[in-house]
């Protein structure tokens, strides 16, 4: 086959040159070793143009990067500049211009590679320092500066849809950061899986590249090979070799993530089709290469090598030979669609609905929208005539079903936390926490660390299978795994749990009268826990098949049931077991906006009854982050707006309620301060939390002390003094009717005694004689009667005669009086129920 | 407490660290334990990982059997302390609010609780670099000193104590001085009186006697 391969420009002085394409493909900038910029007018008409040379940098130019509005270039000096591209429309080349913009970052150290995120306005470089920094292009200002890497980092990349950060260092280590919101953590480290480069050799570094849908990550890796990785579970997926002789330092992906070119030591450059993993076309050039790029709009490819010679070589990828054209753009991720100005207009109000029955005609029509908006070059318009629309569609749709599975149900485990460094809380509660610490590729650490050390001792011990699960009750730890090691990061959950490796559960007692009362189960393939949760009574796992088995404490099998497989999350305390499940009633918009619902299982340990069922509501827009039981025993949801319920009367059939009784975001906001709240557990009075610092969603290590925030029920005119002692007043009441029927329905006396329910009872009371007094003070005097009937003990009635008659209100007393003798005309045979028909009334 | 005579000139920093036990402070019990019943009043029930607060002695002694971990007072936080330091700093600044017994806390905490403190070592700097503020303005404060008061509004038990010895004197001095000069005054006066009679006597009896 004829390559049409344009003969070297000999742009740059020898040494490492640089390359990128404008993201309209119209033209392609270069930075070379004589510190100097140049502009190339890339459709095939324009070539022959002068380049526009910029000479703002003193030293070797060693990265660039583009995007819609600027150019980023980088020295080995260490400094960044920006520069502006200057509106010109498409046809009217000499519109281009390139204005210097200021300086994005001084280094002291070589900027090895830049990249720009989807937005726009944020900048990622990797400098021959162990840190890459985020920079917002807004202000210059440093927003965040990632530390972890061991040696110099040679190259980043943010996702199409920034989601991600991909780094790579000089000793073969890649790592993944989580960019989505506040401080970016690192999710992923893949130790040694490029290969080690000689720092401060420019000629020797290699760059990890995303495919544009975001889903593949390329690497370049030892044995002259490409590692693609996947995004969800970080596995490497395909492995591209045959291509190169030595050492590959420069991949480009496709604008259609189909073809990927890869440059490489040994004077090749090759395309290869990704999904074939196979060469498609290869080209040996006289000299070294340095870097490829190839056109976002067009079947054009750009190489450049070490005399500072850039290639285009146009046509690239034959398409007559029944070749997909290279250019068309993946349209399998929505989310980055939105975010892509040239395709929202066109798909956001079509696309989602017309999906399933897309087929050619769709396409066609698409295709050629796509086209006037996107601006093509001249050339770039013929190859588009010519592409036929077979092979790539049914390609396409896949991915995307499996996207929208992918998201279909996230279930959590309460009190985990992604990979903060290489550290992750597992679980977090009142008894201690368990934390996982990774090792290495074989295994990880864990360690149980309890608050009351008096019952038992801390320990570790080193984790073989990699558990990305625990729950932690006071009398053992329940462990799982997923096999996939991140699948606890709630976005990664749906696909792990199609990976067809063995799943373990494992039981560690803290003390038992047995030897040996550890307990460990291997899952039938294809079926992963979704999540776990442990009592002092029993273990519980959901799976992935939505097969709820119950456990003994001794690992004993004593139940299974198939729950409907929407299961978010499950947790249990004693002989109850609470799982929150997703409504059928969940609405996801295509933005990725979700109007989530949920419902709610109260069952006993052992499988035998169910206490209730339900909707289990949330603040609209808001999902649900944390399920527990207060110390007491009431079943407790926390969703991210901040609203903590609890499950009142679930001892009694039909009257389980959902009762609020905390808004943690107002808490913050009256404070002032902007604190993030991450909970823990929550006791009659108190929500207990970890304070999370400055704008991190996690606790920070080692494991903070515990705020305890008062619980606050969101009633009315809480700023008065009426309000706030009506609110402690129903806390109260919550917390003792609680106790009471929690007794009743595990059938012993309430907790403490009768002495201990005569004190809370007079506790309640107090408040209410408070609210009286307040009332008669205001001349509410309806209102004092009625919260008189509210009073449990004949004493305290009294108290409220009294203050009645002190406060001078005799027709409030008379009335008091009144109420008195029907309320306990028989007062000595049964309080309570006395109490309970008062409180019905 | 009975003072002694010694005691008056000043306590010693033992002394007053045994003094700033009583303030309370909070801390995270480790073990679960019951109500304890003291003379001062009840402490407790503890129950991890929930705060309570108690004596600074129990819980230093609490902390040496490795039952609780001291939660940091807020005053005794590295940003605080750079704030408080900044303010202090500020020319014709007052003395900043602090605990009576702040640098005896501070003392006792770093000593037996150094790893509940973040940045300790900061915090030390920080806290000498406060004492340091602080004890150069009571030197320039002890100028107003006169007869009748002294007056610096929050000043710590230690920082007083340090002038103590200094003061008493000074002040019993000035006083003394004081009074002498009263003395005098009336005494001038009274001479002066006794003059002026004189001359009234020398008025009344012709110029016999001349001066």
């Amino acid at each position: 086959m004829t390559q049409s391969i344009t003969s070297p420009r000999y742009a740059h002085a020898e040494g490492y040159t640089a390359l990128a394409f404008g993201k309209n493909g119209q033209f392609v900038c270069t930075g070379g070793s004589d510190s100097l910029i140049r502009v190339f007018y890339a459709p095939k008409s324009e070539r022959d143009q002068e380049a526009i040379t910029l000479e703002q940098h003193s030293d070797n130019i060693l990265s660039l990067a583009v995007s819609r509005g600027k150019v980023i270039s980088g020295d080995e000096e260490g400094m960044v500049f920006s520069f502006d591209l200057g509106q010109s429309s498409g046809s009217d080349s000499d519109g281009l211009s390139v204005e210097p913009s200021g300086t994005v970052l001084r280094s002291t150290l070589p900027a090895r590679d830049i990249s720009i995120s989807s937005n726009e306005r944020q900048v990622a470089i990797a400098t021959d320092d162990e840190s890459i920094r985020i920079i917002s292009l807004l202000d210059m200002a440093v927003l965040h500066t990632l530390v972890g890497h061991r040696g110099s980092v040679n190259s980043v990349a943010y996702s199409p849809d920034s989601k991600y950060l991909a780094s790579s260092g000089c000793d073969g280590t890649v790592r993944i950061w989580d960019m989505r919101e506040g401080d970016p953590a690192c999710v992923q480290i893949m130790p040694k899986i490029a290969y080690v480069c000689e720092p401060g050799n420019s000629m020797d570094q290699y760059k990890v590249r995303w495919s544009p849908d975001g889903r593949t990550l390329a690497i370049p890796c030892t044995n002259h090979s490409i590692k693609l990785i996947e995004r969800n579970n970080w596995d490497a997926s395909a492995l591209l070799t045959g291509g190169h002789t030595s050492t590959i330092c420069h991949l480009a992906w496709s604008p259609s993530g189909k073809y990927l070119a890869s440059a490489g030591l040994d004077c090749q450059a090759v395309v290869w089709d990704v999904a074939a993993r196979k060469v498609v076309l290869s080209y040996a050039n006289a000299n070294a290469l340095c870097q490829v790029e190839w056109n976002p709009q067009g079947n054009m490819l750009a190489f450049s090598d070490c005399t500072g010679a850039m290639y285009i070589w146009d046509d690239v990828i034959p398409i007559e030979q029944g070749h997909a054209a290279p250019f068309e753009r993946a349209l399998a991720d929505a989310v980055t669609l939105s975010k892509d100005k040239l395709m929202s207009d066109l798909f956001d109000d079509t696309a989602p609905a017309d999906r399933a029955s897309e087929d050619g005609m769709d396409e066609d029509e698409d295709e050629g929208d796509f086209l006037d908006a996107g601006d093509p070059t001249a050339d770039a318009m013929d190859d588009f005539v010519v592409d036929d629309d077979g092979a790539g569609y049914a390609e396409r749709q896949a991915p995307r079903w499996t996207a929208v599975a992918a998201s279909e149900v996230q279930c959590f485990q309460p009190g985990s936390t992604p990979w903060l460094g290489n550290r992750r809380y597992l679980a977090f509660t009142m008894v201690g926490s368990v934390v996982s610490i990774a090792q290495d590729e074989s295994h990880n650490t864990i360690e149980i660390e309890f608050y009351d050390k008096s019952v038992h001792r801390d320990f570790h011990f080193s984790d073989s299978f990699r558990f990305s699960m625990a729950a932690l009750s006071d009398s053992g730890c329940l462990f799982a795994t997923t096999s996939k090691e991140l699948a606890n990061d709630q976005s990664l959950r749906g696909a792990a749990a199609e990976a067809d490796e063995v799943s373990v559960v494992s039981y560690k007692a803290f003390a038992s009268w047995s030897a040996n009362s550890d307990w460990t189960f291997k899952l039938p393939p294809k079926e992963n826990p979704r999540c776990i949760a442990t009592s002092s009574q029993g273990a519980a796992v959901v799976t992935s098949l939505g097969n709820l088995r119950l456990f003994t404490c001794g690992g004993a099998q004593r139940h299974i049931e198939t729950l409907p497989n929407r299961v978010v999350t499950c947790v249990a305390r004693d002989d109850l077991l609470l799982i929150v499940l997703e409504a059928p009633g969940t609405i996801r918009s295509s933005g990725g906006m979700k109007q989530l619902e949920y419902e709610y299982v109260l069952m006993n340990m052992d499988g035998q009854s169910r206490l209730a069922t339900g909707s289990c509501p949330v603040t609209p827009t808001s999902e649900i982050v944390w399920v527990g039981f207060s110390e007491e025993g009431h079943p407790a949801v926390c969703d991210s707006k901040g609203l903590l319920r609890v499950l009142h009367k679930y001892w009694a059939p039909t009257h389980a309620s959902w009762v609020p009784v905390l808004d943690s975001r107002k808490l913050s906001r009256d404070r002032g301060k902007r604190e993030g709240f991450w909970p823990v557990a929550i006791s009659a009075r108190q929500f207990i939390v970890a304070t999370c610092q400055g704008k991190s969603k996690y606790p920070p290590f080692p494991k903070p002390i515990l705020d305890e925030l008062d619980v606050d029920l969101p009633l009315l005119s809480t700023d008065t003094q009426v309000g706030q002692q009506e609110a402690k007043y129903l806390a109260s009441r919550l917390f003792v009717e609680q106790q009471r029927g929690e007794a009743e329905r595990i059938g012993s006396e309430y907790p403490g005694g009768a002495s201990a329910l005569a004190r809370d009872e007079l506790g309640q009371d107090k408040l209410l004689l408070r609210l009286i007094q307040l009332a008669c003070k205001s001349d509410k005097t309806q209102r004092a009667l009625d919260l008189a009937m509210l009073i449990a003990l004949e004493k305290s009635f009294d108290a409220a005669v009294k203050i009645a008659v002190f406060l001078k209100q005799s027709s409030l007393a008379e009335r008091l009086v009144r109420l008195r003798e029907i309320k306990f005309a028989s007062h000595s045979e049964d309080e309570i129920s006395d109490e309970e028909t008062s409180e019905a009334a | 407490m009975a003072i002694t005579t010694r005691q008056t000139e000043g306590f010693t920093m033992p002394e007053l660290e045994y003094l700033a036990q009583n303030e309370s402070i909070v801390i995270v019990p480790l073990h679960r334990m019951e109500r304890i019943e003291l003379v001062r009043g009840t402490v407790g029930p503890f129950r991890p990982p929930q705060k309570t607060s108690v004596p600074l002695w129990l819980a230093i002694m609490l902390k040496r059997t490795n039952r609780c971990r001291i939660v940091a007072p807020k005053w005794l936080k590295h940003e605080h302390l750079r704030d408080l330091n900044k303010s202090e700093e500020q020319p014709d600044a007052m003395f900043t609010k602090l605990p009576t017994y702040y640098l005896e806390i501070a003392h006792m905490l770093l000593t037996f609780a150094e790893d509940d403190l973040v940045e300790s070592q900061g915090i030390r700097r920080l806290l000498q670099d406060l004492r340091e503020v602080r004890q150069s303005k009571t030197m320039e404060g002890l100028r107003m000193l006169n007869s009748l008061q002294l007056q610096m509004d929050n000043l710590s038990m230690a920082e007083i104590n340090e002038i103590r010895p200094l003061f008493g004197h000074s002040f019993d001095m000035l006083r003394q001085l004081d009074g002498l000069a009263q003395a005098t005054e009336t005494e001038q006066q009274q001479s002066q009186f006794a003059d002026q009679s004189y001359a009234e006597m020398d008025d009344a009896f012709g110029s016999r006697y001349v001066h």
